[in-house]
């Protein structure tokens, strides 16, 4: 237990300070270190239930989007601004540090052990993105089309 | 120049601004097509790289107009300006000003605040501190890991003026960063030499452009998704080459 509360703890400045060095603006940092907190916590209740790492960053991802996309939302901002920091816990980095090394000493068996998890959390990133990212593109079109044909109605009636 | 020349003007500089500053290919899609249509431009032809953009489009009247633009500067992230100019892109759209006074909105977004070098300096502990609880280094190590962080942050800046080739930049950084964790581990400063390396390697891994390649890949942006992914494992394998050089130098195993 005190592993976790500590591997969430240090999520949560990890990416306050991604936060920084992304160059967010002030108001939003404890946001940045609040969706980082989320997205560990999100993972760990995860690591649980399964050990298969694409659902698990799959998951992660969409906790963290889901989260990213409210606070776009609400501060009308793109959800990029949220989403950079929360996802730095869980870029495979260790993962692909060890990939690369065994490429470049051609040990092959290091380059098995690390590049499929590698692969398959980046995967589950990259999906875990998209879904969500799809589905508000798709809510944004159908509010904007929706707003149009208001418009038009009202126009017409306006026109007798 | 006419408005359609503006209007082309502005949208070309603004999209290479959106693009260094950070934002993924669907976003900026999306507010220049707004931008487009707030406009009355018909027939609009928009294609992104991150390197490189194109517009071609026609006014009412029929007057066609294209215009390319190569973007050198690399991806430097930086938030707030992406977000000031989402904002221009809204405000524009709504407001529809003139096409002439486009460039001047353009700069004035341009003027975010952002933060001092040693404010980003603290951004970078606070992150490295955070990551060396994440892959469960010790103490001795998290003094190792700042010092690389403090000494990669003023080697950045120095060989930033000097070094553009950010491979070349990778390989000279992981290879400081690398021998001085070889040396403190030999003096008995630092318990595990990969966590150390590996807590710094993400100073410098590319792992936004990492997820974003993956994300243009299946979202259809194959050959950025693709370029962007193979640049990825260049910089990356430069990382490692850096430490890897390091140690055969200095001595240690290699993992």
């Amino acid at each position: 237990m005190m592993e976790a509360v500590k591997l969430v703890i240090c999520s949560f400045f990890s990416s306050l300070g991604f936060g920084i060095v992304f160059r967010m603006e002030r108001k939003y940092l404890l946001i940045a270190g609040l969706s980082g907190g989320l997205t560990r916590i999100v993972y760990l209740l995860l690591s649980q239930v399964t050990s298969e790492m694409f659902i698990i960053c799959f998951l992660s991802a969409v906790a963290a989007s889901v989260f990213s996309e409210i606070m776009a939302v609400r501060t009308k901002n793109p959800s990029t601004v949220f989403i950079y920091p929360s996802i730095v816990p869980l870029l495979p980095g260790g993962t692909l540090y060890y990939s690369i090394v065994g490429l470049m000493l051609q040990d092959t068996g290091m380059v098995a052990e690390n590049l499929v998890p590698c692969l398959h959390s980046l995967a589950g990133l990259s999906i875990g993105f998209i879904v969500i990212s799809i589905f508000m593109h798709y809510r944004r079109r159908y509010r904007f089309r929706m707003s149009r044909k208001l418009l038009g109605r009202f126009v017409k009636g306006v026109r007798g | 120049m006419n408005d359609l020349n503006f209007l082309l003007d502005f949208i070309l500089k603004f999209s290479e601004r959106m693009l260094v500053s950070g934002a993924n290919l669907e976003r900026l899609d999306n507010c220049v097509y707004h931008i487009c249509d707030a406009y009355g431009c018909q027939d609009v032809h928009f294609f992104a790289l991150n390197c490189y953009v194109s517009l071609s489009m026609k006014d009412a009247d029929g007057n066609r107009v294209t215009g390319q633009r190569c973007i050198w500067a690399g991806t430097d992230t930086h938030l707030e300006l992406l977000s000031h100019l989402n904002q221009l892109s809204r405000q524009i759209c709504a407001e529809k000003p003139e096409p002439s006074s486009l460039e001047g909105l353009l700069d004035e977004a341009g003027n975010a605040r952002g933060y001092s070098q040693p404010m980003l300096l603290v951004g970078f502990l606070v992150a490295m501190a955070g990551l060396t609880g994440v892959f469960d280094g010790s103490l001795k190590d998290l003094a190792i890991i700042l010092l690389n962080t403090v000494l990669m942050f003023l080697a950045g800046r120095f060989l930033r003026q000097i070094v553009f080739n950010k491979i070349v930049f990778n390989v000279l950084c992981a290879f400081v960063s690398g021998s001085i964790a070889i040396g403190a581990q030999a003096l008995g400063l630092a318990d595990n030499l990969y966590t150390v390396m590996i807590v710094n390697s993400m100073m410098l891994i590319p792992g936004i452009s990492m997820v974003n390649s993956f994300r243009n890949i299946l979202c259809g942006n194959e050959i950025n998704g693709l370029v962007e992914f193979f640049k990825v494992i260049l910089e990356t394998m430069a990382i490692v080459g850096g430490f890897i050089l390091s140690i055969y130098l200095f001595g240690g195993g290699v993992a």
